[in-house]
Formats: C-alpha cells, sequence, structure tokens
C-alpha cells in the first residue's frame, strides 16, 4: 500500500494511496504506516482514495492507532463503502472521524 | 439472467481480483450501492477465509457463482479443501471499545447474510450465501 506523508499544522497527514485496503494488502500497509507515524504526536489518516476496506482492513487502521502515542489517530475522507463497514462493526464509535483532512487539521 | 462464475486461487490477492471482476460486472450492477456494499463485503470475509483455510494455507482453487433469486443476491462458493468450519449462528461483533484488531469476519458474514448454508459433497465445501436486496427493475 502506497502512502503519502505530509505535514500540515503540526499534524501528520498520511494518505493511502491505493483503492483497496484488504487482506492482500494489509501487511505492507501496517510495515509502511508504522513507519510513517513514528513519533508523531497527532496523525490524520486519509483514507479518501480507498473504496473498498474488508475486516482486514479494519483491523490494520485499529492496528495503526495503535502505532500513535496515546492513540492519537484519527480518520478523514471515509468513502461510503469504508464509512459502511465502520458503521456496521460499531468501530466508528471509537475512531474520530472527519469529513475531510482539512477539517481534520483544523480541529 | 445467467449465472455469472468465477473460478479463483485460494490466496488474497487472487480473491481481490475476483471481487474486482464481481463489482464490475452484471449481477452487481442492478443493485443498490448499499447492497452491492455489503454483497463484496460478505464475499471478501468468505472468500479470505477459504483463502486462509481451505487447503492448508497452500494453493488450490475455488469456484464462485451468483445470480438473482426472488429479489435476492445469491453467492455459492465451491472448495475442495478440507472440511471448512462451520460459521458460527450466534456470531457477535465485539466490543469496539476494546479495539479489537480481528474477529469482525464471522459477525459481518451474519450481519450482511439472510441465509448461511454450508454443506459438504464428494470431497468438496459448498457454501451458499444469500443477500437481500433492492434490485432495482
Amino acid at each position: 500500500m502506497q502512502l503519502s506523508v505530509r505535514q500540515e499544522a503540526g499534524v501528520l497527514v498520511v494518505k493511502a494511496e491505493e483503492a483497496r485496503l484488504d487482506a492482500a494488502g494489509v501487511l505492507a500497509f501496517k510495515d509502511r504506516l508504522r513507519e510513517a507515524v513514528a513519533d508523531a504526536p497527532r496523525v490524520v489518516l486519509d483514507l479518501g482514495a480507498v473504496n473498498f476496506l474488508d475486516s482486514s482492513g479494519l483491523g490494520a487502521v485499529v492496528a495503526a492507532r495503535k502505532f500513535v502515542a496515546g492513540g492519537a489517530l484519527e480518520l478523514a475522507a471515509l468513502t461510503p463503502a469504508v464509512a459502511r463497514v465502520f458503521r456496521l462493526t460499531r468501530m466508528d464509535s471509537v475512531f474520530t472521524i472527519h469529513a475531510d483532512v482539512g477539517q481534520a487539521v483544523a480541529g | 439472467m445467467p449465472v455469472e462464475r468465477l473460478r479463483f486461487d485460494a490466496d488474497p490477492m487472487a480473491v481481490r481480483h475476483a471481487l474486482i471482476q464481481v463489482e464490475g460486472g452484471v449481477t452487481l450492477a442492478s443493485l443498490a450501492e448499499d447492497c452491492r456494499s455489503d454483497v463484496l463485503l460478505v464475499l471478501a470475509e468468505v472468500m479470505n477465509n477459504i483463502a486462509e483455510h481451505a487447503y492448508g494455507g497452500g494453493q488450490g482453487r475455488a469456484l464462485l457463482s451468483i445470480w438473482h433469486e426472488g429479489g435476492a443476491l445469491v453467492a455459492r462458493i465451491i472448495d475442495r479443501g478440507v472440511p471448512a468450519p462451520p460459521i458460527p449462528a450466534d456470531a457477535v461483533m465485539a466490543d469496539p471499545s476494546g479495539l479489537p484488531e480481528g474477529g469482525f469476519g464471522y459477525p459481518l458474514i451474519r450481519l450482511i447474510a439472510r441465509e448461511v448454508a454450508q454443506s459438504r459433497r464428494l470431497g468438496c465445501n459448498i457454501l451458499r450465501i444469500t443477500v437481500q436486496g433492492d434490485i432495482s427493475p
């Protein structure tokens, strides 16, 4: 899973650059994300390009949160299919989810 | 509408490609967006289970068939692997506050599928899943 990383107003914005976060791609995603967020105090994971997430992908996003000190990882720009998985599993109740990165960084 | 059939290797990348084909195929085209997402998700769960377990992590093939039946979407997956473990009827979603990293698969299958039927015949596992659909005319 390709990731792009940038700093914006003191927040590390990590964007997943591939369309699928699934069983086939989670190991690479977790490895790259772990590297990317090292020591970042606050991370926003931009999932705007991801249109498919399965249970493995969901588990990887949860794991990603544990890579950040204090669990300070928030999500942004969930597509409808991805938002639906978070809703069905009720994991939307334990993540801060922003409509877009702009709102995430402003907050 | 004909039955759509797809053979796939029991590995996660092949499952990904099979799902991409299903997503672009005729059977899913007439489904409402939410139903289409649910179908693809439940297929991902069951197909990745097969990829992980049916052949002991080794190589093998499986066959997916999907079709419309009485306002529902039916999927049947056949593999020649070891006897499939039953998908628990009472699988419930884990408490999200514990930040679980797994255990979502079975509860998602039970949440999305109206019917789940597992059988074994002639050394093959047969899984039949029904998802209630809003099929546009």
